[in-house]
């Protein structure tokens, strides 16, 4: 995990964020946010796979964020060490330790005259698998553990207490490159076509999903975690609101490398469901590029980073 | 029970006072549909601004507020018909996409009708038919009926002349086609690279605004740039004329030059003038390979226009829930 302290002496209210799972989401809200203040940057140890060693670590987190005696205290929670087939096992373990650095937001904020907000990376294609356009005020009815993972993630963080200001973001496809760790859907594609690669997809080419540029999601949380803190709850769609199905994204593939990139699909029902949003799930401010535009970004990253 | 989901998609340029009326006729079906529990459901309509100038925005936006399955888009400023109409098959869900007019020519209460000719004979896209002359013009109604009739016999392509902005079209192939087509390309013939299971039905549709206006959201300029971008995405047929006569070319001046030498040596009173055979031999082949040349570049161009107007290699459909529909329209039938 990362803990960010805004470095100008001048600033009368001093935040400091501490950012749980630096990945894909992780790093670029990191990156947004370094864009936008001066930040210095600590790397502290935090044990993913060992409960046992959760507690003393988190106590050395707190002690590094009271040290810099911030008003403001953004905890954010942008893991997801289990993916989207974990199973059961895998997943409850990564609700305990959730739960664990919950606790320690909350009882920072109880001994602190300070005010911590947690800013939680939900999933709405976890929680709204198989659903066809969701809105606003659609309940969610996960099919798979991973979706059950997230629905109790956000139930743990809405539980009733006043200590803190509740975030909570429900990106839909995100797609962007970081060079490392799993790559999604759409970097493999462009990746495959660049390598002349012959590329196994597990659904089918009419398979509808929503997909959402990694960047415009780390400026979005960094955009909020910016604003004046309340203890108001929000729980906000990051969605693009425009289905899209993997032949049109082959075809936006196919444009952006100037060749053929080699699809064999192997369908299969449960990963061929349609999950699609409905544009008055979009919150204020938020404006995801289009996927053309994210696609093109993409490719420029992927070029970059290799 | 499993509903099959309808996205409703309309294009908006003049429309402001179409769209309450427009709305509250599919809000009539989407309630009857529900009230007996059919196993369709209107899922949602967009609405699709094409930079209108006569207050349809303002409709729209208060139109979106009232119904939550009404989304509107805004496009940044006049595309045109079929790029608008594009932009809101890329932003449906449903597994049917059905689109018509604002203006209430294409009356809502005809979709069932048209799905129902699509799914009992298992095609993917059905489109109305007008009954009758839809302009009470002469000239606008006999022009577009030649108009079609003659690319019909030009590209070969039959359902041409069936082509009109109210159609239902399975959710996949409309996306998919949207999903390829160009600036240049006419949708309707793109979706012929996607599916030849398409049908039509007559029904009684009537242009009412230029019936009483005289007035149509298409000038003379507009039908035009139509017309020639139904050329151009039809046109590869010609193309390959072109390499045809330039393969036959070959052969034909081969035959003239023999021709000609045969007369030189067998038949020298044929020509008094000397170097003349050796001249049209000359002549007859270079013109035969430069034809040929020519088509030869044209079949490449049609393959290039081909690749980047994105016709498929290849494209599957599901139709397997068909059978819930179609159960449900014999039923009513």
């Amino acid at each position: 995990m990362r803990i960010l302290t805004e470095s100008s002496t001048r600033l009368p209210h001093k935040r400091v964020v501490a950012i749980f799972g630096l990945g894909l989401i992780g790093s670029a809200i990191r990156d947004a946010l370094s864009l936008r203040t001066s930040f210095v940057e600590s790397d502290l140890k935090f044990s993913w796979s060992d409960p046992a060693l959760q507690g003393a670590e988190l106590d050395l987190i707190r002690t590094t964020i009271e040290a810099a005696s911030p008003q403001f205290v953004d905890i954010v929670w942008s893991a997801g060490k289990g993916g989207f087939y974990s199973d059961a096992e895998q997943l409850d373990a990564e609700l305990a330790t959730f739960a664990n650095v919950l606790q320690m937001a909350r009882s920072f904020s109880r001994s602190q005259s300070i005010s911590v907000t947690f800013h939680l990376v939900s999933s709405a294609g976890g929680l709204f698998e198989g659903r066809q356009l969701v809105h606003r005020t659609s309940a969610p009815t996960p099919l798979r553990p991973y979706g059950e993972l997230k629905l109790n993630q956000e139930r743990e963080l809405l539980k009733n207490d006043n200590s803190l200001a509740k975030r909570i973001y429900r990106p839909s496809s995100v797609y962007g490159y970081s060079g490392g760790g799993r790559m999604g859907l759409l970097p493999t594609i462009l990746k495959f076509g660049i390598l002349h690669k012959e590329l196994r997809i597990v659904g089918n080419q009419n398979t509808l999903r929503d997909f959402v540029y990694v960047k415009d999601i780390g400026s979005h949380i960094a955009n909020r975690i910016g604003e004046p803190s309340s203890l108001e709850i929000s729980i906000e769609f990051l969605v693009s609101g425009r289905p899209c199905s993997i032949y049109a994204i082959q075809h936006i593939a196919e444009n952006l490398v100037r060749r053929k990139v080699y699809f064999v699909f192997a369908p299969q029902h449960t990963n061929s469901l349609d999950i699609t949003y409905a544009r008055d799930t979009m919150p204020e401010k938020w404006e995801p590029v289009d996927l053309e535009t994210g696609m093109r970004r993409l490719l420029s990253d992927i070029r970059t980073i290799n | 029970m499993r509903k099959i989901s309808l996205s409703i998609v309309t294009p908006v340029y003049a429309g402001k006072d179409y769209l309450r009326e427009l709305a509250a006729e599919v809000a009539k079906l989407k309630s009857s549909l529900e009230a007996e529990d059919a196993p369709l459901e209107i899922l949602e309509m967009v609405l699709v601004d094409d930079a209108s100038k006569d207050g349809s925005a303002q409709v729209l936006e208060e139109l979106q507020k009232q119904h939550t399955w009404i989304r509107t888009l805004q496009l940044a400023h006049n595309f045109g018909q079929h790029p608008a109409t594009i932009a809101g098959i890329l932003h449906t869900s449903g597994d049917w996409v059905a689109t018509l007019d604002e203006d209430l020519q294409h009356h809502p209460s005809f979709v069932p009708q048209l799905l129902a000719e699509a799914v009992l004979n298992e095609c993917d896209i059905a489109y109305a038919r007008p009954e009758e002359a839809v302009h009470d013009s002469v000239f606008r109604d006999w022009s577009s009926r030649f108009y079609k009739s003659l690319l019909v016999k030009i590209t070969g392509i039959p359902f041409i002349k069936d082509f009109n902005s109210f159609r239902v079209i399975r959710g996949s192939v409309a996306r998919a086609t949207a999903s390829v087509c160009s600036h240049e390309t006419y949708f309707d013939v793109a979706l012929t690279w996607f599916s030849d299971k398409i049908r039509s039905i007559t029904l009684p549709l009537k242009d009412h605004r230029f019936i009483a206006t005289k007035k149509s959201g298409y000038n003379l300029a507009k039908l035009l740039s139509h017309a020639r971008r139904l050329i151009v995405s039809t046109q590869t047929k010609v193309l390959r004329l072109g390499f045809i006569i330039g393969a036959l070319a070959i052969p034909m001046s081969l035959a003239a030059a023999a021709l000609a030498i045969y007369r030189k040596f067998f038949d020298p009173t044929a020509h008094d003038v000397p170097g003349w055979a050796s001249l049209f031999v000359a002549i007859a082949f270079f013109c035969g390979v430069t034809v040929l040349m020519i088509g030869m570049l044209m079949e490449y161009t049609r393959t290039i226009l081909l690749h980047i107007q994105g016709k498929p290699t290849f494209f599957v459909i599901d139709r397997s829930s068909d059978k819930i529909l179609a159960d449900y329209f014999r039923k009513k039938i």
